[in-house]
C-alpha cells in the first residue's frame, strides 16, 4: 500500500516531467539558441539577437563576422516556395484521391476487397529508403527529369494511404443509417454525399490534409532522392547547409518551421474538436 | 377499404457467408389501408425487418410487388418512393440544427423557403418541441430525439409512415408514454403507419392490426384481440401473451362439435369446424381465465396441483403450478380488496378449474 501509494504521489510524476523533458528540451533548446547572438559556440549564452532571424531573410546581419552558410537567401527561399508548392499540390491530389478510396471501400462491395485495404497500408509501412530508391529507378528508367513533379508524384504514392487512413477511420465512426435516412427523405446519391456524407466526414477530411501537408512539407528521405538539381526542397536544403557545420541561422530556421508546424497542428485541432 | 400499400407475394433470400441461404421473406402478401396503424411482430429474424425495408427501398425483393397508393414501386430507389422512416436509432443528423433536420426533406425536395420554414414550425409544434429549432442533436434526450425523428419523417407528408422499432432505446415509462402519443398522433396526421416491433405488448397496445411473422411468413393478420383470443396456430398463441396449451386427442366430432380427451384424462366438449377422429390438437388457456377452487359446471376442466412459484406482476400474482398430472400450469390470480394477502405460496396445494368456454382449440404448429 505505502509503495503504491508513494509510487503515485511521487515516483511517477517525476517520470511524467522527465518524458516532458526529454521530449521537449531539444526543441526548446533550438529555439533559445536561435536568438543567442554568441557565433562561434551557442552553447555560451552572449546576447539577445535577432540577426539570425534578419539573416535567413537577407537583411543585413551588422554584429557578426559570422560567415553565412547561405550563398544568397534566394536560395532559400527557393527552397521554401519548391517545398510550399510540393506539399500544396500534394495535398490537393492525395486528399481527393485518398477520400475517395477510402469512401469506395467503405460503400463499394467487390471481391478481394480486404486485399485492396491492406494495398491502401503498404506505403505507410514501406521503409521510407526503398519508396525513395524505388522512385528514383522507376524515374530514371522511365525516363522522366527529376524535378518538383517527380517530387509530387513521389509524395503523392505514399501521402494518398495517409489520408485513406484517416478518413476510413472518421466513416467508420459514422452511422450507415444517416446514409439510409437521407435517402429515404428523397436526396438521391449526390445530394446525400454533399449534404450528409460529406459534412459527416470533413474533419477526417481536413485532418488527413494536414497531415499529409505536413508531412510533405517535412520528408527528407525520399524526397533526397527523386530531387533534381534545381528542386531543393526547405528539408533537402537543411541538410544540406548542416553538412557544412552547424551554424546559428540554421536554429532561426528550424524555430520558424516549429511555429509554422504548431499553427498546423493547433488549426487541427481546433477542428477536430468542433467535430 | 382503400388501400394505400399493397404487398403481394413478396419474396426475398440471403446468402449467409457460409454458402447457405436464408429466406427472409416466404411470399408475403399485406394490404394496409388508408388511414390504418399496422404493426409487424415477431422474433428477430422472422423477416419484419426485411418486409418494412422492401417497402421504404431499401431492399430489393426477389419476387413479388409493392404498390403504393396504386402505383408500382417494386424497383423504385428509397428517394423515389412517396414513404418516409423513422429508423430505430433515429439516425438524426448530427452537423444540423433541428428545424433543419426536420427540414431535410423539404430542402431536397426544392420546396421556398418561406412555406419550408412554416411547416417546420408547425412540425415541431406538433411532436411537442416548438422553439427547440436551433438547438442541437446532442442537446435532446431520448424522447425529445423520437419526437424529432417523427417531425422529420411527417413534414413532406408521406403517404405511409414507416416505423422500424422506434421506441426500443426508451425506457419502459417513456415507452408507454410515447406508444399513446404515436397513436394519437396517427389518428391527427391521418396516414397509414406501419410499426415493427417484437414488443408483443406494444403492438397489442397501438395496432388497429397486427401482422405476426415468423420464418418469413405471416402466421396471422388481425386485429389485436383476434390474435390474443383466437390465435391460429400454436406460435401465435405463444409469442401473443402468457398461456397454457394443453395437449389433447379428439375421440368424437358430430358437426362443429367434438370431444377431447386430455393426457390427465379428463373429456371435456369443444366447438371447432374440420376435426377428424383421433387428431392431436391443443387446447389454448390464458392465465387470466383460470379460476381458482372446484368448478361449478360439470363440463369445465378441474386440475390439482402445487404452486411451485408466485410473480407478483402489480396487479395480479402470476402464479406457476404443477398438476398433480406432471404439467406446468400459468394462472393469472387477483387479489381482492379485502383480502390483499397473497393467494398462493410455494408448496401450498391448490385447485384450479379452467371454464369450458375459455379453451381455444389449435390444430396447426406453425405456418411454414
Amino acid at each position: 500500500m505505502k509503495i503504491k501509494k508513494l509510487l503515485r504521489s511521487s515516483i511517477l510524476p517525476i517520470y511524467g516531467y522527465f518524458f516532458f523533458a526529454f521530449v521537449y528540451a531539444p526543441i526548446l533548446l533550438i529555439v533559445v539558441f536561435s536568438f543567442n547572438s554568441n557565433p562561434v559556440n551557442m552553447m555560451i549564452w552572449e546576447n539577445f539577437t535577432f540577426d539570425w532571424y534578419r539573416a535567413i531573410f537577407g537583411l543585413s546581419a551588422a554584429t557578426t563576422e559570422s560567415a553565412l552558410y547561405l550563398d544568397s537567401t534566394d536560395q532559400l527561399y527557393e527552397a521554401v516556395k519548391n517545398s510550399l508548392t510540393i506539399a500544396l499540390t500534394t495535398t490537393a491530389i492525395s486528399t481527393v484521391f485518398g477520400t475517395a478510396i477510402a469512401l469506395a471501400v467503405a460503400r463499394f462491395r467487390f471481391r478481394l476487397k480486404p486485399f485492396y485495404r491492406a494495398l491502401m497500408f503498404m506505403p505507410m509501412i514501406m521503409p521510407d529508403i526503398l519508396l525513395g530508391i524505388a522512385l528514383l529507378i522507376f524515374f530514371v528508367s522511365v525516363g522522366i527529369q527529376l524535378s518538383v513533379v517527380t517530387i509530387i508524384i513521389g509524395h503523392c504514392t505514399f501521402l494518398i494511404s495517409y489520408v485513406f487512413i484517416v478518413v476510413s477511420a472518421r466513416i467508420a465512426d459514422m452511422d450507415d443509417a444517416l446514409e439510409e435516412a437521407a435517402a429515404d427523405l428523397g436526396a438521391n446519391s449526390w445530394v446525400t454525399f454533399r449534404r450528409v456524407t460529406f459534412p459527416m466526414i470533413l474533419p477526417g477530411v481536413i485532418g488527413g490534409a494536414l497531415l499529409a501537408f505536413i508531412i510533405s512539407m517535412d520528408d527528407l528521405v525520399i524526397t533526397y532522392f527523386i530531387a533534381g538539381v534545381d528542386s531543393q526542397t526547405l528539408p533537402v536544403f537543411i541538410f544540406g547547409m548542416l553538412r557544412r557545420g552547424i551554424k546559428p541561422e540554421i536554429n532561426a530556421i528550424a524555430t520558424i518551421m516549429l511555429l509554422f508546424s504548431l499553427i498546423i497542428a493547433s488549426v487541427g485541432l481546433y477542428l477536430r474538436s468542433r467535430k | 377499404m382503400n388501400s394505400i400499400l399493397g404487398i403481394k407475394d413478396a419474396t426475398k433470400r440471403y446468402k449467409t457467408p457460409d454458402g447457405g441461404t436464408i429466406t427472409a421473406l416466404n411470399g408475403v402478401s399485406l394490404d394496409v389501408a388508408q388511414n390504418e396503424f399496422v404493426t409487424l411482430l415477431g422474433p428477430s429474424g422472422c423477416g419484419k425487418t426485411t418486409l418494412l425495408r422492401s417497402i421504404s427501398g431499401f431492399e430489393d425483393l426477389e419476387g413479388g410487388s409493392i404498390e403504393i397508393d396504386g402505383a408500382a414501386v417494386t424497383h423504385l430507389p428509397a428517394h423515389k418512393r412517396p414513404v418516409n422512416t423513422v429508423f430505430q436509432r433515429y439516425a438524426l443528423f448530427p452537423h444540423l440544427t433541428i428545424a433543419r433536420n426536420v427540414a431535410f426533406s423539404l430542402e431536397v425536395a426544392g420546396t421556398d423557403k418561406e412555406d419550408t420554414k412554416r411547416r417546420v414550425g408547425e412540425m415541431l409544434e406538433l411532436v411537442g418541441l416548438a422553439g427547440y429549432g436551433d438547438r442541437k442533436i446532442t442537446q435532446l434526450s431520448g424522447g425529445q430525439q423520437q419526437r424529432v425523428a417523427l417531425a422529420r419523417s411527417l413534414v413532406a407528408r408521406p403517404k405511409i409512415l414507416l416505423l422500424d422499432e422506434p421506441l426500443s432505446a426508451l425506457d419502459k415509462n417513456l415507452r408507454q408514454k410515447m406508444q399513446q402519443e404515436l397513436k394519437t398522433l396517427q389518428e391527427e396526421v391521418g396516414i397509414a403507419f406501419v410499426f415493427v416491433t417484437h414488443d408483443q405488448e406494444e403492438a397489442l397496445t397501438m395496432s388497429d392490426r397486427i401482422v405476426v411473422l415468423s420464418g418469413g411468413k405471416i402466421q396471422q393478420l388481425g386485429a389485436p384481440e383476434d390474435l390474443y383470443r383466437r390465435p391460429e396456430n400454436e406460435f401465435v398463441a405463444g409469442f401473443v401473451g402468457e398461456g397454457n396449451l394443453l395437449d389433447a386427442k379428439i375421440t368424437s366430432v358430430d358437426g362443429t362439435r367434438a370431444t377431447a380427451v386430455l393426457n390427465s384424462g379428463q373429456r371435456t366438449g369443444i366447438t371447432h369446424s374440420g376435426l377428424a377422429q383421433n387428431q392431436a390438437v391443443k387446447l389454448l388457456v390464458r392465465p387470466e381465465d383460470v379460476e381458482v377452487g372446484a368448478p361449478s359446471n360439470a363440463d369445465d376442466l378441474h386440475f390439482k396441483g402445487r404452486v411451485s412459484q408466485v410473480f407478483f406482476v402489480g396487479t395480479d400474482y402470476l402464479v406457476h403450478v404443477t398438476t398433480d398430472s406432471g404439467a406446468e400450469f400459468k394462472a393469472t390470480l387477483r387479489p381482492s380488496a379485502h383480502n390483499r394477502t397473497s393467494l398462493a405460496s410455494p408448496g401450498t396445494e391448490i385447485s384450479l378449474t379452467v371454464p369450458q368456454s375459455a379453451l381455444h382449440v389449435i390444430t396447426e404448429e406453425k405456418v411454414v
